[in-house]
């Protein structure tokens, strides 16, 4: 079985990638705080449902960079 | 205060008699007196007579299953001597004597009256015979404590009452609900209006067996089965309704003025002649109303009793309260569940206002802060003996028993005649509690 070596510049993207997913949560909140006129105390209180979103926006945006990699690598190839 | 109460209780031994006796000193302590005007009967506990060191001989008269389980509190009570049974079922006696197996066993229980050293009895015995045992225990100077229905028509309960009256012995019913302290406690709440106006009271009591005791030969049937026939019982409305309506005229601090009823046997073909489900409607003078219905073919919703206010509801036998404002969801989560709304229902109707009210589960506040453990029967066995002990009848409790019995009786009587019956003012009695006493004087 092969070693993986995730780069530290590969970290550094991915934890980048991550706190942009994070950010995009919190700004949700804040929309939907405003949207649903609910108290401001819940951009603490539902600190857990925006990581847990941020994690789950991350997943999706990694399905989908693995595609265009796929893609891409696949296109140079050729 | 709520939040300290319940903080108290939580550490409390409740299974402690003693325990028991300052947890509901320490409730009227904490109604600031209120408590004394929704259940004045615990001032029994309040009583500054010190019965510590006394005994109450104890005769129990039909110590059949009900029998045996009021006996299992008493025979724990040091202040109770349990000195005779009686009984014609020798079954029954020989598991009453297992609790107690010095008791002096009687046949006839106007022998064990006759025992000028017992003082109270407990009469625990088919419905069509209590009258007459407890109109001869009274006579012959004891104080009693009859099982509910206390009697299987409305005239003898009323005759019943009165001989308490003029006897001036103690009279207890059995209505544990007035002494279960999650009862006690959330009565205290509705009336202190924390449930807001209480607009209805719903409840039934469903099972899903046939009702029937075992019988070892055929000529007991109707012996060991009396709940089933009409000569011995009048069926749910006097062996489950006496509880439940009982609560919701507490809740409601009066008497309905008008009933109607319908009941069938639609399931129980067996031979047995009382009704296997009923619905009954108590309509208040003020147009509220109390539902109490019962099935014994379906067991899902089981017991209960729903006390609904505008602010609130209650649920006492599975010891909670629920309000209706809760907290809504976190906004985030109203928004994501918005979005699956619209991306995979087609539905139109679904949309935020919506979302609000259904998406949090409201799971309420237990009244006592844990899940109920036991009901109110070893708080009113004890209550009983510290009252005839100290003579002292406790307000309210012979008359909180009595119209129970009243209203199931009514309720009975309107299902049969097939009419709605307005509340028969000939058997009001002086109760202030539910203003009956201006009832007694208008007709007077």
């Amino acid at each position: 079985m092969k070693d993986i070596l995730i780069t530290r510049k590969r970290q550094i993207t991915e934890l980048k990638v991550w706190l942009a997913c994070l950010a995009l949560s919190v700004v949700l909140n804040i929309y939907a705080i405003i949207a649903y006129e609910a108290q401001w105390t819940e951009l603490f209180t539902s600190i857990g449902f925006m990581l847990t979103a941020s994690v789950v926006i991350y997943i999706i945006l990694l399905f989908f960079r693995i595609v265009w990699y796929g893609v891409r690598r696949l296109c140079k190839r050729r | 205060m709520l939040y300290s109460y319940a903080l108290w209780i939580c550490v409390m031994d409740i299974d402690d008699i003693q325990n028991r006796r300052f947890f509901l000193r320490n409730l009227g302590v904490l109604g600031g007196g209120i408590l004394a005007a929704t259940s004045p009967w615990l001032s029994i506990f309040a009583d500054v007579k010190d019965t510590s060191g006394e005994r109450l001989k104890l005769g129990v008269i039909g110590p059949g299953s009900r029998g045996r389980f009021l006996m299992k509190f008493l025979a724990k009570n040091k202040k109770v001597d349990i000195v005779a049974i009686a009984d014609i079922y020798q079954p029954s006696i020989d598991e009453a004597l297992e609790i107690v197996p010095t008791a002096k066993v009687y046949k006839d229980y106007r022998r064990l009256l006759a025992d000028k050293n017992i003082q109270a009895v407990l009469v625990a015995t088919p419905l069509n015979t209590h009258f007459q045992i407890v109109m001869d225990a009274m006579d012959a100077g004891k104080h009693v404590y009859c099982e509910k229905t206390i009697g299987y028509d409305m005239d003898q309960c009323k005759r019943m009452y009165d001989k308490h009256l003029s006897t001036g012995v103690v009279f207890f019913t059995g209505q544990q609900r007035l002494f279960d302290p999650r009862y006690i406690k959330v009565m205290q709440m509705v009336h202190d209006g924390v449930f807001g106006e209480i607009t209805k009271v719903r409840a039934w009591w469903n099972r899903n067996n046939d009702w029937r005791r075992e019988v070892p030969e055929p000529r007991l049937e109707k012996f060991i089965n009396w709940r089933l026939y009409k000569a011995s019982s009048k069926g749910l409305m006097t062996e489950l309704a006496c509880h439940q309506l009982q609560v919701g005229t507490w809740a409601l601090g009066k008497l309905p003025e008008k009933v109607m009823g319908h009941g069938s046997i639609n399931y129980w073909k067996d031979g047995r002649e009382v009704y296997d489900n009923i619905s009954t409607f108590y309509i208040f003078n003020d147009g509220r109303k109390m539902e109490w219905g019962s099935d014994i073919a379906n067991k899902f919703y089981g017991l209960e009793e729903q006390i609904l206010g505008s602010v609130g509801t209650v649920e006492p036998e599975r010891g909670k309260y629920f309000f209706e404002e809760i907290a809504p969801q976190p906004a985030f989560l109203q928004m994501i569940r918005e979005w699956q709304q619209d991306i995979f229902s087609d539905s139109m109707f679904a949309g935020t206002s919506w979302m609000a009210e259904t998406a949090k589960p409201n799971h309420g506040e237990y009244i006592l802060g844990k899940k109920p453990d036991a009901d109110g029967s070893s708080l009113l066995t004890e209550a009983f003996v510290e009252a005839a002990i100290t003579g002292r009848q406790p307000a309210g409790i012979a008359e909180e028993g009595y119209y129970a019995s009243i209203l199931c009786l009514w309720g009975h009587e309107a299902i049969c005649r097939g009419e709605a019956l307005d509340f028969p003012k000939e058997y009001c009695i002086d109760y202030d509690v539910y203003g009956t006493s201006e009832y007694k004087t208008d007709l007077a």
